[in-house]
């Protein structure tokens, strides 16, 4: 079965448009996979719909790196259970 | 809202203002209408003969509708496209026409706004789109 991280990454290897194998916790989304901030609040708005939370700016603030994105994620679902 | 109005928030100016009026109504989706008066700069070779409102120019109208959409976050600030998507261009707009535009808001985060918008002319709709902007600070008279 799927993982939170193994969706949330097929996500952003898609929004980025990089291989998904480059999508590990370390990389910076803006200085290691090319994101911009654009590409960013769109990447928000896909995993916002597809796990069903939303995100306050505070939080979304903070991401750096894949792995603040897979934290974050794993925080909010954790509340609505 | 006239276009003196709309001037207390777009930051555009003739000949690139191109909302002559606007509303916003109770589920905060924008109305807008442009009157081509045929004498817009954009018609004069575009064709001699056949004027059309160019495409890109059906985008700015959309484009100018949409910021109005967040106007009191406009204060102070200059608007920037970040992305165009899915438009598509149904009918052409001409000289005597109204374009009538319907703008919603889709998602906002910091000063990234995500938009989508309908201009139509006399209920035909000629161009519908998704429209992206940054809000970024107006640094014209801080120097």
């Amino acid at each position: 079965m799927a993982t939170i991280q193994d969706k949330a990454r097929a996500f952003i290897a898609t929004k980025l448009n990089v291989s998904e194998r480059e999508v590990t916790p370390e990389k910076h989304l803006f200085n290691d996979l090319g994101a911009d901030s654009l590409d960013v609040v769109e990447l928000l708005m896909i995993l916002e719909s597809e796990f069903n939370v939303k995100f306050s700016e505070d939080d979304t603030a903070n991401v750096k790196t894949v792995g603040d994105l897979y934290a974050m994620i794993e925080k909010y679902i954790q509340k609505t259970k | 809202m006239n276009r003196d109005e709309i001037k207390q928030y777009l930051p555009h100016r003739e000949p690139m203002l191109l909302v002559d009026e606007m509303n916003l109504d109770e589920n905060h989706v924008c109305h807008s209408k442009y009157h081509v008066t045929g004498e817009e700069f954009f018609l004069q070779g575009h064709f001699p003969g056949e004027p059309v409102v160019p495409g890109v120019i059906l985008c700015e109208i959309m484009a100018q509708s949409c910021a109005l959409l967040m106007k009191d976050d406009l204060i102070g600030k200059l608007t920037f496209y970040t992305g165009i998507d899915k438009v598509r261009f149904k009918n052409s707009v001409k000289p005597g026409d109204t374009a009538e535009v319907e703008a919603t808001l889709t998602y906002h985060r910091a000063n990234i706004y995500i938009c989508s918008a309908v201009l139509s002319v006399g209920g035909k709709m000629c161009v519908k789109g998704e429209l992206s902007f940054a809000l970024l600070p107006d640094t014209r008279n801080k120097q």
